[in-house]
């Protein structure tokens, strides 16, 4: 005879699986997105650093060239 | 539970220590489908809305940057695109700490090997832009030892600025407080994850391109196992830049008498131009109504028949590098480059209005205004366009 135990935990162990599966499926959607944000912020952290990096040569031509002034 | 499994342990008979093990057993399955559930609650119901909420703000913040991008990208003749690498080999890690400060220098094509054509890669000058084309085109052999245009022609005779003791570069050696070359190999970390675009990125820092290995781009990121690298492909689109002024090597050479060695002539006059951005912009509109504006394909310069052969002449002699075919041939003229130019339609697509409607936003927002009220009236006024619109009309060539 089946053990009353063994049955409520045979229909939790389902719902653990399913509960499992549901938060894999939200975990991977979350991935997705992020990974697709991520990329497309590749672009935005390209010009951060174009930026920056012309905002340095700008400052190293400027003091080279002793045209840098103190800012008003 | 286990507090309750140490007193009555010695009172309990096998059958009843059963059942406490069961029971014990069951709560704990319902505690993890509990927690299962709710972290399952938690990641669709706060996590995800947030992503999301952040993909589109961040989808609005590359909508204001994009302009930039396209500016740099114009400036520069390239064409720049992250994509995976979908090979990840060991040599990454090394390759990280020459690439780091290359990016912009190391503008190969991924297609000259492919290909078998030589696509210069993007010139910084007027000066580099005639000496990469001659060089580069008529020696396709010795594309692939280097990747920057000014190692061939340089070869003898490093940039002025290679040893120059940059303040920067030593705060910056200071203030992470090693001494390092780059060369040698570190253990990647977040500093080789982004490309260093710091200042040793200058155009005037010896090169270290000719070390490296060809056909890998700087690595942007590094995502778990995949790789992101930038690319950055030249514009094969007609370029309209057409050096002229006086810092130019046609009219160097005009100038200068016609023994002296030119290749050595045009480095001077790079030394002597140490700065790629003195080239003054209204200069270039001179060259709006260059005769030919032909497309320029890969691999082949634009020649204008019959004229300026006496240059061509000189440079082909001067450098020393060419094939004997070329220089037999004499319905040759200088290699021509095109003026570099953006259509005015593509300048007026600045974000500067909707740039400006957000900020007036935000600064209503944050002074607890109404910002919908005021938006009709902002878009009525049209006041900051105008004048990036006024800006743009009388510059437009960079």
């Amino acid at each position: 005879m089946e053990s009353p135990h063994e049955h409520q935990q045979t229909l939790l162990l389902s719902r653990i699986i399913a509960n499992v599966e549901k938060l894999n499926e939200a975990m991977m959607s979350l991935n997705k997105n992020l990974n697709e944000i991520n990329i497309a912020n590749m672009n935005t952290e390209l010009v951060s650093q174009m930026f920056s990096n012309y905002q340095s040569n700008v400052l190293f031509h400027l003091e080279a060239t002793n045209g840098l002034k103190d800012p008003a | 539970m286990s507090r309750q499994s140490i007193a009555p342990q010695r009172n309990l008979s096998l059958t009843e220590e059963l059942e406490r093990l069961e029971q014990s057993i069951t709560l704990t399955l319902q505690e993890i489908d509990h927690n299962f559930s709710r972290a399952h609650r938690i990641v669709t119901t706060s996590v995800l809305p947030i992503v999301e909420q952040y993909g589109k703000h961040s989808e609005a913040v590359w909508e204001g940057s994009k302009f930039w991008k396209q500016f740099f990208e114009s400036s520069a003749n390239v064409r720049l695109s992250g994509y995976e690498d979908l090979e990840n080999d060991e040599t990454t890690t090394h390759e990280d700490t020459t690439q780091q400060s290359q990016m912009y220098e190391d503008e190969t094509v991924e297609g000259e090997t492919v290909t078998g054509t030589v696509t210069p890669p993007r010139p910084e000058s007027p000066q580099e832009d005639d000496q990469e084309d001659t060089s580069e085109l008529e020696s396709p052999t010795r594309v692939h030892a280097h990747s920057t245009p000014r190692v061939p022609v340089a070869e003898g005779k490093a940039p002025m600025f290679a040893d120059f003791s940059s303040p920067y570069e030593t705060l910056r050696q200071e203030i992470q407080g090693t001494k390092t070359p780059r060369l040698l190999p570190t253990t990647p970390g977040k500093s080789q994850a982004l490309p260093d675009m710091g200042f040793e990125s200058s155009p005037f820092m010896p090169s270290t391109a000719g070390k490296r290995n060809q056909g890998h781009d700087p690595v942007l990121h590094h995502v778990l196992d995949k790789t992101y690298r930038v690319q950055a492909t030249p514009l094969i689109s007609p370029r309209k830049y057409k050096p002229t002024g006086a810092f130019t090597p046609s009219t160097a050479r005009r100038a200068a008498p016609p023994a002296q060695d030119t290749t050595k002539t045009g480095m001077i006059k790079w030394d002597d131009d140490s700065s790629p951005e003195s080239s003054p912009a209204p200069q270039l509109r001179a060259d709006i109504f260059s005769p030919t504006k032909t497309p320029r394909t890969p691999g082949v310069s634009v020649m204008t028949p019959g004229k300026g052969r006496q240059l061509f002449s000189v440079t082909k002699t001067g450098g020393g590098i060419f094939d004997d075919s070329d220089s037999d041939d004499e319905g040759f003229s200088p290699p021509k480059t095109i003026q570099f130019h953006i259509p005015q339609s593509k300048l007026l697509q600045t974000p500067a209005r909707e740039a400006s409607k957000r900020i007036v936003d935000d600064l209503l927002m944050t002074a607890g205004a109404d910002s919908a009220d005021h938006s009709g009236g902002w878009e009525e006024e049209d006041t900051s366009p105008s004048v990036v619109r006024r800006q743009m009309d009388m510059d437009d060539t960079f």
